[in-house]
């Protein structure tokens, strides 16, 4: 009985696969580039957890699935919310959309 | 012995520490120019002290507590604080207030009721606006306790919206301070304005200011649309429901340079399938098939600001029995309903700006329209053409400082209407020039008054003063009072805003001599008290408005077989109280409870002339309304549950020949909404479903099996005439 619940589970298990965690730096200067940065990470596939730091050098740790993202790709989204993500430099039209208080 | 001391050395400390901060307070924008701004507020929050600054743009507070913050704020000027550690000079700037900002503010406040409003007025944001997807003005107040909308007839889909216990006729429409729904198009005006093209409404209670005009007089409406601006680059939103309703909205946005951006905003809805869920061979819904056009341009420097735009929409409406063919059927064997209507309209902007000086200012405001509508009930057939012209001209200036601010202007109306019904031929042109004043004074955080007067001259019905009052007083930090009183009038369109009481076979009677002028006055308070609740943040409104005409058109449907229209013979009155509670009781769920008490009831005319108080038909005297909305993190789910309860309310007695008939009384009933959405990268799902009870009214339709007969009346209408109704759609955007 076991075994079989254990097989029925196995797929999804499969399918979750075993996340991990990255710490990247980010150029978020405020609370709504926290808020802006977590949402945008949030609706993108693959990403299970985000949570920036303003008083850590504004580091964010994401919690992701390898499977279905890898770390350029997370720093690509990033970079097009408006934000510098480590060596990643921020897409300059999506900067230039941000409110003034948000600029760098 | 040691407490001693150190109470001794408290006092010296305390004494030590009355210092003063003084500063400096100026404006300024973004070419770096700043001027001195006499008036401005300072507030320093640990002692809870507060200064006016000065002629000469100083100030100086006696403070005792450091380290804290000071608070700088002045009308038109964006707040600001300064975290101040010793008595020292500090030197604040203030930019102008955007109005982008000051939605941002808005937002925040629970419950969607403005706060620093002098007005007691709700403003109902995009976030509430999706709250019911669909579809259109109309449908835009499911989740409101001020506004109730009715369906006029069982027959043609218009709609009326009441508040404070009176109909939308009584309400002024406007679209950007521009009159929008008014003359012919107020028979099916609130369908016109797609809920997409809405970027938020503000819904003022009681007199609105005589800057905007005279006619309002129960509250009213001011709709923002979609600015070229600040538009995504591309909109797409997709409609569909269960009852054959399909409806695509799109909106395209450019921005040329810094200065000059575009919009163009198109519409297109129909409902094509006949639907008649009650069975009695009359199709709950009209056909109808709509298209909606709007283009417009913005222009924006430093110094001007140009907005101007054109409009069109072209509607065709088909209704009555099931089995009616416009081409085909014979109109006197088969009962057919239709409409086309079409309709232009253009507006422009013009306001020139002063940046380091933003009470300052003047604006102008033009627009035109041209209506036309014809429409058939069975044999009787109405054609209505109206010609529009109208012009504001507003200046805005401050005496001294920006504690007193006035705005004075001159507008002017130009309205012409040709209208056929049955053999008879009506005319009339009507010529409105008015001048206007308003004087604000503000005591920062205090209290605030609004004084404004204006006298226009109408040609047919004489010259017209309207005074009216604001006030508001922040009794405390977390208590609000407002109070506002004041005239406002308006000439009645009879055909047009009654034209849903055509679809019956009485006899229309104009009884005497018919005065077309509606007048009012309008007084009210409300009461807003902010709280915390279990450290979550709560608000309680309570409001309480009285309308007492001095001259009222009657609409009288209490004898049977019989529309009698006059001008009011007695008292003609609409108490409306309200009381609204609002909870976040954890983060992202927020719920909404209210009731609303309403007394409306005018003197008609009884056997032999006399008269006769009677409540006012149709309208409910109690309603509940409970709205539960949920958003998980980031708003990637969001849930949201309405439940409306309507009391009973009086029906006019369609069966007793005499006016002095029992009263009739329809029951009390209940209405369900829910929706859920889901929101992707770039784009957002949501399904719903209206009425989840399926309520219906059982027999809408009076005499439905013979509608040739004189017993026919689709005007009897209390409740829904369709069933639930269950939507899905999508919207996406490209920023």
């Amino acid at each position: 009985m076991k075994y079989l619940l254990f097989l029925m589970l196995l797929p999804f298990g499969l399918l979750a696969g075993p996340s991990q965690t990255v710490k990247i730096k980010t150029s978020a200067i405020c609370e709504m580039c926290k808020e802006r940065i977590e949402k945008n990470l949030a609706l993108t596939k693959g990403i299970e957890k985000s949570d920036l730091n303003l008083e850590d050098q504004s580091n964010i740790t994401v919690v992701y699935n390898p499977e279905k993202i890898d770390v350029a790709k997370i720093k690509q989204v990033i970079a097009e919310t408006g934000y510098d993500a480590d060596e990643v430099k921020s897409v300059k039209k999506s900067y230039d959309k941000l409110p003034n208080c948000c600029k760098k | 012995m040691y407490s001693k001391y150190v109470l001794i050395f408290c006092l010296l400390c305390s004494q030590a520490m009355a210092q003063e901060i003084t500063g400096r307070v100026m404006s300024l924008d973004d070419s770096g120019k700043m001027e001195d701004l006499p008036g401005a507020s300072v507030y320093y929050q640990p002692d809870k002290k507060g200064g006016i600054v000065g002629a000469n743009g100083l100030f100086s507070l006696k403070v005792q507590t450091f380290p804290g913050w000071l608070l700088i704020r002045s009308v038109g000027f964006a707040p600001d604080s300064v975290w101040v550690t010793k008595p020292q000079f500090v030197h604040v700037h203030l930019r102008a207030n955007d109005a982008e900002l000051s939605e941002v503010k808005v937002l925040a406040s629970p419950g969607g009721h403005d706060v620093q409003s002098i007005q007691s007025r709700e403003i109902l944001t995009m976030k509430t606006l999706a709250k019911a997807a669909c579809c259109n003005l109309s449908e835009s107040f499911e989740t409101n306790a001020s506004v109730s909308v009715n369906f006029t007839d069982a027959v043609t889909g218009a709609k009326q919206i009441s508040l404070l216990g009176l109909s939308g006729s009584y309400v002024q429409t406007q679209v950007e301070n521009v009159p929008s729904i008014r003359g012919l198009k107020s028979t099916y005006g609130l369908n016109y304005i797609p809920g997409t093209w809405i970027r938020s409404i503000d819904l003022a209670k009681g007199q609105s200011s005589v800057v905007n005009g005279y006619e309002s007089m129960t509250g009213a409406i001011n709709m923002e649309l979609a600015k070229p601006d600040t538009s995504e680059v591309y909109f797409l939103n997709a409609y569909g429901n269960s009852q054959g309703r399909f409806e695509v909205n799109q909106q395209a946005a450019h921005k040329f340079n810094g200065k000059l951006s575009t919009a163009l905003l198109t519409h297109y809805s129909q409902q094509a399938s006949r639907i008649d869920g009650n069975g009695d061979g009359f199709m709950d819904l009209p056909l109808f098939s709509l298209i909606n056009v709007m283009n417009r341009w913005k222009y924006a420097t430093e110094h001007w600001m140009l907005q101007a735009g054109v409009g069109y929409l072209k509607e065709s409406r088909l209704a009555g029995q099931n089995s009616f063919d416009e081409q085909q059927s014979n109109r006197y064997q088969v009962y057919g309903f239709g409409s086309n209507t079409g309709r232009f309209e253009a507006f422009a902007k013009i306001a020139r700006l002063f940046p380091t000086k933003p009470w300052k200012g003047v604006g102008l405001i033009l627009s035109t329209s041209q209506h036309q509508n014809d429409a058939y009930f069975a044999l009787k057939q109405y054609a209505g053409r109206e010609q529009s012209m109208f012009g504001n001209l507003i200046y805005q200036s401050m005496i001294d400082n920006t504690n007193h601010t006035w705005k004075a202007g001159a507008s002017f109306l130009y309205d012409s209407y040709q209208e056929r019904y049955l053999d008879s031929s009506y005319a009339r042109t009507e010529l409105v020039p008015g001048i206007f004043g308003e004087y604000t004074l503000t005591v920062p955080n205090k209290f605030t008054l609004v004084l404004g007067n204006r006298i226009d001259f109408h040609n047919q019905l004489g010259m017209k003063w309207v005074p009216r009052l604001h006030a508001k007083w922040d009794i405390a930090s977390d208590w609000y009072a407002r109070v506002s009183a004041g005239k406002g009038w308006r000439r009645v369109n009879p055909l047009a805003e009654n034209m849903g009481f055509l679809a019956n076979n009485r006899y229309l009677q104009l009884l005497g001599n018919l005065n077309p002028l509606e007048e009012a006055w309008n007084y009210g308070f409300s009461l807003t008290h902010d709280f915390t609740l279990g450290s979550r943040k709560a608000n309680l409104v309570f409001d309480y408005f009285q309308t007492d005409f001095t001259h009222q058109w009657i609409v009288d449907m209490e004898t049977a077989h019989s529309i009698r229209m006059y001008t009011s013979p007695g008292v003609s009155y609409a108490k409306s109280a309200q009381i609204e509670f609002n909870y976040s009781p954890i983060p992202r769920l927020e719920w909404k409870t209210a009731y609303r008490f309403q007394d409306v009831a005018s003197d008609y005319y009884g056997q032999n002339g006399s008269l006769r108080k009677l409540t006012k038909p149709f309208l409910n005297r109690d309603r509940v309304l409970v709205n539960i909305a949920y958003a998980t993190k980031y708003d990637i789910w969001k849930f949201d549950l309405t439940w409306q309860w309507s009391g009973e309310r009086r029906i006019p007695n369609a069966y007793v020949h005499t006016t002095d008939a029992p009263e009739v009384n329809a029951p009390a009933f209940s209405m369900v909404y829910g929706q859920v959405t889901r929101q992707f990268k770039k784009w957002e799902m949501y399904l719903g479903v209206e009425n989840l009870f399926n309520f219906t009214q059982s027999n809408p339709i009076m005499g439905a099996s013979d509608p040739f007969a004189r017993g026919f009346d689709a005007t009897m209408v209390w409740g829904p005439v369709a069933g639930r109704m269950v939507y899905t759609g999508l919207r996406y955007k490209i920023n």
